[in-house]
């Protein structure tokens, strides 16, 4: 979850030649962010079919506002998952509603096909759980948990995203983490056996 | 304790997630072990359950076209500064439209507004147009009469998407497509029509109690912008070339299946069998060339 220095400079390069029209630029960007915005976006409205609308529209946001993209020491991460959160908020408003998804559907939209079957059935929690659970969250814990365990941000990046700082971040993550916890042990009792092993 | 375990467990999460066993970070901190140990677990269980949640390749490659092809008109189309956008100063933006709007109000149908009339975006006198839009639908009381006024505005979209498809604007143009089908969505709303989040449903009709005169009224004049759309976008299709013509091509389709969801949601005899797939053909003039 860490970002490593390298990789902002890539970035970097790639944001700047963007900015100066580059095409490359932009596909490399996409290619780049997009698995990771449609993660963030699929956590925040739960259906994958607004999530895969709601990303694209993210992408032509930042095409048309990456001239007015500054570096103020914040990485280009979080400007672009405000912009998610954004057209997230937007899209809420626009359907004056949140959206539940059905089970079937969610696991046809996220790749389960028969040979992932086994794998998924692994994972300790159900989609619906994961999303009732979610739901239960402050919208600053859910975006916390989103951003960090959903798109895999840095403590740094999450706290640059949601305006607040580090420790306030940590401190927003443990409370999440609780509150998970104590719903995920009442709707999935399997998660809650002592921890042995790996992780 | 507390900014202490969340340093812990943060540090925890970051070693955990880069592969390394969660006892030996558990035994660093033997005094929260109790507690960390789940917490750590439920966001390893959250890493795994994003993990599954990726895009299907065909939503990610349709968007990613979509995308490129965005850059692409983007690059062609200059882009303007509207001189009102003062980033020096933010609140001069909200300011201007205040003032701007009493000067409107005052003036009526004034010089400024006439001839505001014939903007679309980008264009410096097209703030001038759509403050004297909202300021109209604040003057509606009547649902009704809301729900025909987004019913003109999406009209006017509409004109605004043949002018700017002439100009070969379509980033501009689709803007304004999703700006039509808001204005349709609130028209529809205003005559108690259940506008469905999902794109392969039918909006359910509307209830009794809003059917009659105004809704018969709406739905002919639905019907009507909806039929000078099509015209006018078609008569375009021959001065085109391939891709301008495929985008052009998308745009009608869009308006032609807004429109129609509404107009058959207000119909008594309900679906006209036409939804969810409209098939747009375009004049022979135009496939020929």
């Amino acid at each position: 979850m860490q970002t490593n220095p390298d990789d902002r400079k890539v970035v970097g390069e790639l944001v700047k030649k963007a900015q100066q029209g580059h095409q490359p630029a932009f596909a490399g960007l996409y290619e780049r962010y997009y698995d990771q915005i449609y993660r963030y976006v699929s956590f925040k409205c739960g259906s994958p079919t607004e999530a895969e609308d709601i990303t694209g529209e993210v992408f032509l946001k930042m095409l048309e506002s990456i001239h007015t993209f500054k570096w103020q020491g914040h990485p280009f991460t979080s400007w672009l998952y405000r912009i998610a959160h954004n057209q997230i908020v937007d899209n809420f408003r626009r359907k004056g509603r949140r959206q539940t998804v059905p089970l079937d559907d969610a696991e046809h939209r996220i790749g389960v096909d028969a040979s992932d079957l086994e794998r998924a059935a692994e994972i300790n929690m159900a989609m619906t759980d994961v999303m009732s659970a979610m739901d239960s969250l402050t919208d600053l814990q859910r975006e916390v948990i989103s951003l960090r365990f959903g798109s895999g941000l840095s403590v740094a990046e999450t706290a640059q995203a949601v305006g607040r700082k580090d420790n306030a971040v940590k401190a927003l993550q443990h409370a999440g983490l609780k509150k998970l916890r104590a719903l995920m042990v009442q709707l999935t009792p399997a998660i809650s056996p002592a921890i042995e092993g790996d992780a | 304790m507390s900014q202490e375990f969340n340093n812990a467990l943060n540090d925890c999460l970051e070693r955990v997630s880069q592969g390394e066993n969660l006892q030996k970070c558990l035994s660093e901190y033997p005094q929260y072990r109790e507690e960390l140990g789940p917490l750590v677990q439920v966001a390893v269980s959250t890493m795994k359950f994003a993990e599954t949640m990726t895009p299907s390749q065909q939503s990610k490659n349709r968007n990613f076209q979509s995308f490129m092809q965005a850059v692409q008109t983007a690059q062609t189309e200059p882009r303007k500064k509207p001189w009102y956008s003062f980033s020096w100063l933010p609140l001069a933006k909200p300011i201007a439209i205040s003032l701007v709007a009493v000067v409107v109000l005052a003036m009526g149908a004034g010089v400024t507004t006439a001839a505001s009339s014939d903007a679309v975006p980008g264009e410096s006198l097209y703030w001038v147009k759509t403050t004297r839009e909202n300021v109209q639908l604040r003057l509606n009381r009547s649902d009704a009469s809301k729900a025909q006024t987004h019913a003109d505005l999406a009209n006017v979209r509409g004109e605004e998407i043949r002018k700017l498809v002439s100009k070969g604007r379509y980033t501009a143009a689709n803007e304004v497509m999703k700006r039509l089908n808001r204005h349709l969505q609130s028209s529809a709303v205003h005559v108690g029509i259940d506008v469905t989040v999902n794109h392969q449903e039918m909006p359910q009709r509307p209830p009794s109690r809003f059917r009659g005169r105004n809704v018969d009224q709406l739905r002919a004049s639905l019907e009507q912008n909806s039929h000078v759309m099509r015209i006018e976008l078609n008569k375009m299709v021959s001065e085109l070339t391939p891709e301008q013509k495929q985008q052009l091509q998308q745009f009608m389709r869009r308006s032609e299946l807004y429109y129609r969801m509404l107009v058959d949601a207000m119909t008594e005899s309900g679906n006209t069998g036409q939804l969810p797939f409209i098939r747009i053909v375009p004049p022979q003039g135009a496939m020929q060339r």
